[in-house]
């Protein structure tokens, strides 16, 4: 039997229970989703605090429009759309992302899966690849962050930004490969 | 989602890496920005057409002031002010388009709104927003400065367009100028307003008397209108400007006509002066507001066709009052408005007369007497014997079902209805709150008459029923009976309101057609007619029917929805199989996939029992294990619940599993559990004063009194200590427990750290 790409999701359930009126199941719906979409938001913004101001309007937004994100197709990609809107908005307004300042805040950091032993050199690795992943293109970052780091499907990131799937994986396949040469 | 490939993780560069989280305390702030952000307000049409909300005005004060709180923690200058222009940042900040903009800027008044809400405020010069005021108000910008503090202001710059989208094209900022003038070339004192693509107003500016004009904007402008200052002459111009520009606008007279005549009274003489006469384009568009001189003239100048033309006064007429008692006060008297309209099609000048004639207006009064049990049961003076009865509704149709009038009749049972065309039905309603009444009574009334309405409450019939919700549980619903008459149109007759047990009853005498349902704001008309006492109970999921049905058969015709869609049309028939309409339709539509799919649905079906089966034993093996439940135990269900979600990914089964795994995963997150309370810290160890049932604790025996004062390696001194030392472990890990019992007595235990249960 085939599966779908998103399985029937629980934030719709939240979702709804928001509508009824439940006055916490919108926040249970910000703790499930708010990591995602601020991972996405620190790849496009590359500053906590820029990621932090534009994500809470994200989710004021929603909690305005839960009914247009009840509506939509796969409400976490209407989210992530939201979401890119919004911080290409805020770059706009503020002229590039975190442009003039050095990348010093720790945005990488070792996994929780991550050995004992592993973590000590893991740290330092962290810090050399943000420097390289945050050097990347904007688009390039997004990719990454996205399939890489977040687990999405070319599928779904296709329904966020657009391009046909074929050309993301492209992308996403050009960009790890520059990404691991600044490695090196 | 499949993070990457397997096989390219041993070069993968981020490997054992995540991207920092955000800070909880987010959801604080997201708490009190919601709350903040949540006051409603009236609404308040100003003149104009804009629709202006005056109490917002506290929402909005309430926006800015999170605004102004955001911006001006810490130091404002150093911190958001990288180019030493103060304004220029706050400007272009985003914060400002996710709450509040200004919408819109006409000479010293400022429109601010709130772009979630689209509620609208006015404020001027001087005003204080929540401790700032209004200190400036420039072409293109407003100028905020702290009440207090001289050195805190900002600006918030007209901003237009949809800023909820979030996609505005960002336009430099230009500038519309030109001169209003007349076909005569003659400079003229009016107003032009700006509007983008779809309508939205942007910026307007009165004219001066040079009828120069000059608009600043930041949103492409689509068309301008212009009129003179008194609203008779009107001119659009359509264009697509998005820089400076210096557009003449002429207010052509020779492309509208005027429409005049004289308004009468029905002894001839000429109207009141000020007499209100309306053009109209057509139902629901004002076309045109003229208003009489002294000699009764009036004049419109309108623009396109008009296809009627109205006056009206007010009109007042003593109210009939057989018992009035001399000396008390007369206070049956009412208000009508004694409309006069001419229907037509002018297109070009002409005149119309009006004849405000009270003559060709007629009364059709009486008393309305309850008869119960055959006897009447009004008092001998008119008044109904129970005084709590709600006043009654008397409306009244012509034949085509028109509706002409109404009225209330008071509770001395006499009524007055005034009319302009012939009467033929009049309906006599009790609205009221689990019980209403609805009365029909025909005729023919075509001049002033008496009438009493007897109402026979022996040949009254009952329609009752319920109201339930989906989950069957009483609902508040509205429900209007209507009648319909042989040419279609539908007359109200009565509106009820549910008890609190969802129960309704309606009495009436003729027939009701159909009973509109209405919960929330979703009207659903389910038909009768019932023309005698009947009970009907409304389940408000019919409500949902038809689109849940069309939802069904959307999701038939794919391929991984199809059997979902066949559980959920399923549960549909087997509620709603007998439901005229879509019901039939579900059970016909259902009927026809087993016959087509037979063997296709069986193969789905047996594979959601199997795991069904699958997930109940899962769930109970879950509520055995309780807290305690070791990590390979775990991630066995872990990967039950995963191969369960997927495999039923398209139906409630897979969700309910995934719902199971997120609370698994969340629950053997965090800092394991050993279960047990502790008791005062003497920095001997970890002192238990009780023990949790039903938890690591009480699996390994430990009792109250005994002290931890190791676990696995390292030393336990107080709770502190052991927290820490637990913190180094995953729930599920085995760690051993060296403890002293109350008696002295060490020794070390085995156990399963736990986790925390909802």
């Amino acid at each position: 039997m085939k599966t779908l790409d998103a399985p029937m999701p629980l934030e719709l359930d939240l979702l709804k229970a928001h509508r009824q009126g439940d006055p916490d199941a919108f926040f249970q719906l910000y703790r499930l989703l708010s990591p995602r979409i601020y991972h996405y938001l620190l790849a496009i913004l590359r500053e906590r605090a820029d990621a932090e101001e534009v994500l809470q309007s994200v989710f004021t937004e929603v909690h305005r429009q839960s009914d247009r994100l009840l509506q939509a197709r796969d409400a976490r990609v209407y989210l992530l759309r939201i979401a890119r809107n919004k911080a290409i908005d805020f770059m706009r307004q503020r002229g590039g992302a975190g442009r003039n300042r050095p990348l010093d805040e720790a945005l990488l950091l070792p996994a929780d899966d991550a050995s004992p032993a592993e973590l000590a050199s893991l740290r330092e690795q962290c810090a050399r690849a943000q420097r390289a992943l945050f050097e990347l293109p904007q688009e390039d970052r997004e990719l990454i962050v996205l399939h890489r780091l977040e687990g999405w499907s070319f599928r779904e990131i296709h329904d966020v930004l657009g391009a046909p799937e074929s050309t993301l994986s492209y992308r996403y396949h050009q960009a790890m490969k520059t990404l691991s040469e600044k490695l090196q | 989602m499949n993070p990457g490939n397997p096989d390219n993780r041993a070069n993968d560069p981020l490997r054992h890496m995540r991207l920092v989280d955000p800070n909880p305390e987010l959801e604080l702030d997201l708490r009190r920005r919601l709350r903040d952000g949540a006051a409603a307000a009236p609404v308040v049409r100003a003149q104009g057409g804009h629709v202006i909300r005056v109490l917002a005005a506290l929402a909005a004060c309430t926006l800015i002031a999170v605004i102004a709180m955001t911006f001006f923690d810490g130091d404002p200058v150093t911190k958001t002010n990288p180019s030493g222009d103060r304004n220029l940042h706050f400007l272009t900040a985003g914060e400002f388009r996710d709450n509040v903009r200004v919408a819109g800027i006409f000479s010293n008044t400022v429109i601010i709104e709130d772009i979630y809400s689209g509620e609208q405020t006015l404020h001027g010069l001087g005003d204080e927003l929540h401790g700032y005021v209004i200190a400036a108000i420039h072409p293109d910008r407003v100028e905020f400065a702290h009440r207090e503090n001289a050195g805190d202001s900002f600006a918030l710059k007209l901003t237009n367009g949809r800023a909820a989208e979030g996609d505005t094209p960002v336009i430099e900022s230009f500038e519309l100028t030109g001169i209003l003038l007349d076909t005569d070339g003659a400079p003229v004192a009016g107003w032009v307003s700006a509007y983008d693509a779809s309508g939205i107003w942007l910026t307007g500016a009165m004219t001066g008397k040079d009828g120069a004009w000059r608009l600043n904007l930041r949103a492409a402008v689509a068309f301008l209108q212009a009129g003179d200052a008194i609203y008779q002459r009107l001119t659009k111009r359509v264009g697509n400007w998005k820089s400076s520009a210096s557009i003449d606008l002429i207010l052509d007279a020779s492309k509208s006509f005027v429409i005049r005549g004289a308004v009468t009274n029905a002894d001839g003489a000429a109207a009141a002066p000020g007499t209100q006469v309306v053009a109209w384009h057509g139902p629901r568009q004002r076309a045109s507001i003229g208003s009489t001189n002294e000699n009764g003239m009036y004049e419109i100048h309108a623009n396109a066709p008009v296809l009627a033309v109205k006056a009206r006064v007010p009109h007042v007429t003593r109210m009939p009052d057989t018992e009035h008692v001399p000396g008390k006060p007369i206070s049956m008297l009412r208000t009508d408005l004694l409309t006069v309209q001419r229907d037509g099609f002018w297109n070009a000048d002409a005149t119309v007369d009006l004849k405000l004639d009270p003559n060709t207006l007629f009364t059709v009064e009486g008393r309305v007497i309850h008869q119960i049990n055959g006897q009447p049961s009004n008092d001998e003076d008119g008044t109904l014997r129970s005084s709590s009865t709600p006043p009654l509704q008397i409306a009244a149709y012509d034949e085509a079902g028109e509706w002409i009038s109404s009225t209330t009749a008071p509770n001395t049972g006499a009524y007055a209805l005034t009319a302009c065309r012939p009467i033929s039905r009049l309906v006599v309603s009790m609205n009221g709150m689990a019980s209403a009444m609805a009365f029909d009574l025909q005729g023919h009334w075509y001049t002033s008459a008496t009438q009493d309405i007897v109402i026979d409450h022996d040949r009254f019939f009952t329609l009752s029923g319920a109201v339930r919700d989906a989950n069957a549980a009483p609902a508040g619903a509205i429900l209007a009976a209507l009648l319909q008459l042989p040419n279609g149109r539908e007359i109200p007759l009565c509106d009820i309101a549910t008890a609190q047990n969802g129960e309704y009853s309606i009495l009436f005498n003729g027939e009701i057609s159909a009973l509109s349902v209405c919960m929330g704001d979703r009207w659903r008309t389910f038909g009768g007619p019932w023309h005698a006492s009947d009970r009907m109970d409304f389940d408000l999921g019919l409500l949902t029917l038809a689109q849940q049905l069309h939802d069904v058969k959307q999701k038939l015709s794919g391929e991984t929805t199809f059997f979902e869609a066949c559980l959920a049309l399923q549960e549909l028939v087997s509620r709603y199989g007998s439901a005229p309409g879509a019901g039939v339709e579900a059970a016909e539509l259902l009927r026809g996939v087993q016959t087509r799919y037979g063997d296709r649905l069986l193969t789905l079906q047996r594979e959601y029992e199997e795991q069904n089966r699958r997930f109940q034993d899962t769930l109970q093996a879950l509520q055995a294990a309780g807290s305690v439940l070791p990590l390979a135990d775990a991630e066995t269900h872990m990967q039950t619940l995963q191969d369960i979600a997927k495999r039923a990914a398209n139906n409630r089964l897979g969700a309910a599993a995934d719902r199971e795994l997120t609370a698994l995963r969340n629950s053997m997150a965090g800092v394991p559990l050993i279960g047990f309370t502790p008791g005062a810290d003497n920095g001997d160890g970890c002192a238990i004063a009780s023990v949790l049932d039903n938890t690591a604790a009480a699996k390994a025996g430990l009792q109250a009194g005994d002290r931890i004062v190791k676990l696995d390696s390292d030393d336990v001194t107080n709770f502190q200590s052991l927290y820490n030392a637990l913190s180094r472990h995953k729930v599920g890990e085995s760690v051993t427990l060296e403890v002293v019992r109350a008696d002295g007595l060490r020794f070390t235990t085995t156990l399963t750290l736990g986790r925390r249960l909802q």
